[in-house]
């Protein structure tokens, strides 16, 4: 684990399972516990009953039944004082650099463009849950 | 008596203009060396003209003197002299205090608006920065788009076309179909061949009956069955070679242009089919394009609207400040007919010092009252519900 990050209950929300896999493990190697689901409506369903232990949401933004950015704007107004980190690789003519963007624009802490590295995704994570 | 008369004199000339304070000092002076004269020597010693002078002098002196008598000491507060002073001061510690909770407030108003203001600023240009992104992101897909929309073109052509072809493809199956007819007329042939055949056969069966008597007639339907065999063999080798050139035909055109085209036709609709995919796609992030940004501006816009809010929440402060500055306004021309009335009252020689004090208290206390009910309200000490008063300014 890195120095100064204490361990976490971190929630990962990616449709994409091989990169929610490595995410997930790369995020447990650095002794944080991962909770990972599909959709944004799983993510909030999940926010609704165990809120209190997440410290920080990871969230891709093109993903089915609610998107990164339908499932951002329910994350602030619920839990607003929860940090988000958005991750996005883009869509054929959606460019990452849009979608991370928009997700800019609705407030979250940082921002990661798909395919990222471990020491990004640490530093990204470092700094939001460092106080 | 005498000493007791000049302390009251000298208090008079505090009260009187400059002219007559000068003729009267001169006058109480001249008096004094005249009674010390005559207490001392019995005679007056001084010049008649300065004695005349002084006498002048010492006559306005005690003219004015007698009318402006001193306050009789039964009627005098000795309190009072400094009391109304002491309650003027209160009442302008009150108001100052009230003047700096006014600058206090004004301040912070203009801390909280740069604050919001700069706040503000920063959202706009996140904002213009954001739509700059869309707006390339929009110039893409764009691009994207009207590079897919070759495909209702191509569509179109190849719609076209298909009429043409299915004309070519109809012509063929005709000359097909006439080829078969064909073939159906020469069965027809070998069907009316192998019905002659059977009644030859039957006519040679009667003729063996016969044969003793008529052997000639077996040499004719000899004759017949060889001629019906030979047609037999040439319709079959017709028949054969129909059925040859019917399967070159088909081989033919299944080989070559048919087949070329039908081979062209697959591979159009495969692509037409894929670009079909890309087109639909486009579609699909574009709608997804424009409810992200929708949505980001919507939210953003909603962060702003607060901003503004916001602003307009900090200009309660000078509001504020504006009903500090009004409920002292009046307190302030009281307070000058207050000091005006005790000016007045001193250069009359009668102050009421009593009176003006409690003039002084009583406006201190209206102007408490006033503040107290404006003061903005404690949460550890004021119930809201069972507060009374008039009016009360809620800060944000």
């Amino acid at each position: 684990m890195p120095a100064n990050t204490p361990m976490s209950t971190i929630l990962l929300v990616d449709d994409d399972v091989l990169l929610r896999n490595t995410v997930r493990q790369l995020l447990e190697l650095d002794g944080h516990r991962v909770i990972d689901v599909a959709e944004g409506a799983a993510g909030m369903q999940y926010l609704a009953q165990h809120a209190s232990g997440v410290k920080l949401v990871i969230t891709d933004m093109l993903m089915p039944v609610m998107d990164g950015v339908e499932f951002i704007v329910n994350l602030k107004k619920a839990h607003p004082h929860l940090p988000v980190i958005a991750i996005s690789g883009g869509r054929r003519t959606l460019s990452p650099q849009f979608n991370l963007d928009t997700a800019n624009l609705l407030g979250v802490a940082k921002s990661l463009s798909k395919p990222f590295g471990r020491d990004a995704l640490q530093a990204a994570v470092r700094s939001v849950l460092t106080p | 008596m005498t000493q007791n008369r000049f302390m009251e004199a000298a208090l008079v000339l505090k009260r009187l203009p400059t002219l007559e304070q000068a003729l009267m000092l001169i006058g109480l002076c001249g008096t004094g060396l005249v009674v010390t004269d005559l207490l001392r020597t019995g005679l007056p010693t001084v010049h008649p003209l300065g004695g005349l002078l002084l006498a002048g002098s010492g006559a306005l002196f005690w003219w004015k003197a007698l009318h402006h008598p001193p306050r009789p000491p039964a009627t005098r507060a000795p309190e009072a002299d400094t009391g109304v002073l002491q309650s003027m001061a209160a009442l302008d510690q009150q108001m100052l205090q009230q003047l700096d909770r006014a600058v206090s407030l004004s301040e912070t108003s203009s801390l909280n608006t740069v604050e919001r203001v700069t706040d503000l600023h920063k959202l706009a240009g996140q904002l213009v920065d954001y739509l700059l992104t869309a707006k390339q992101q929009s110039v893409e897909m764009q691009e994207m788009i009207e590079l897919n929309g070759s495909i209702a073109t191509e569509f179109a052509q190849f719609v076209q076309a298909l009429p043409q072809q299915i004309a070519q493809e109809r012509d063929h199956l005709t000359r097909l179909v006439t080829d078969v007819r064909q073939l159906s007329s020469i069965s027809e042939t070998i069907r009316d061949m192998a019905r002659q055949t059977e009644i030859l056969s039957i006519n040679a069966a009667i003729a063996a009956a016969h044969a003793g008597e008529s052997g000639r007639a077996f040499a004719v339907l000899a004759s017949e069955v060889r001629r019906l065999a030979l047609e037999s063999s040439t319709s079959a080798q017709t028949i054969e070679q129909k059925i040859n050139g019917l399967v070159n035909t088909v081989q033919a055109r299944m080989a070559g242009e048919f087949a070329q085209r039908m081979q062209h036709n697959e591979r159009e609709v495969t692509r037409l089919l894929a670009l079909t995919g890309k087109f639909d796609e486009g579609y699909l992030d574009m709608r997804q394009f424009y409810t992200m940004l929708l949505t980001a501006i919507t939210e953003h816009n909603t962060k702003l609207s607060q901003g503004i809010l916001s602003l307009l929440d900090a200009g309660q402060y000078h509001d504020v400040f504006k009903q500090i500055i009004g409920r002292q306004t009046p307190v302030f021309e009281q307070r000058h007919a207050l000091l005006d009335h005790l000016l007045t009252q001193v250069h009359s020689g009668k102050p009421d010092l009593a009176a003006l004090d409690a003039q002084a208290r009583a406006l201190l206390e209206q102007y408490m009252a006033i503040e107290d009910a404006h003061r903005p309200p404690d949460p550890r000490t004021d119930n809201p519900a069972g507060r009374t008063g008039a009016l009360h300014i809620e800060l944000f």
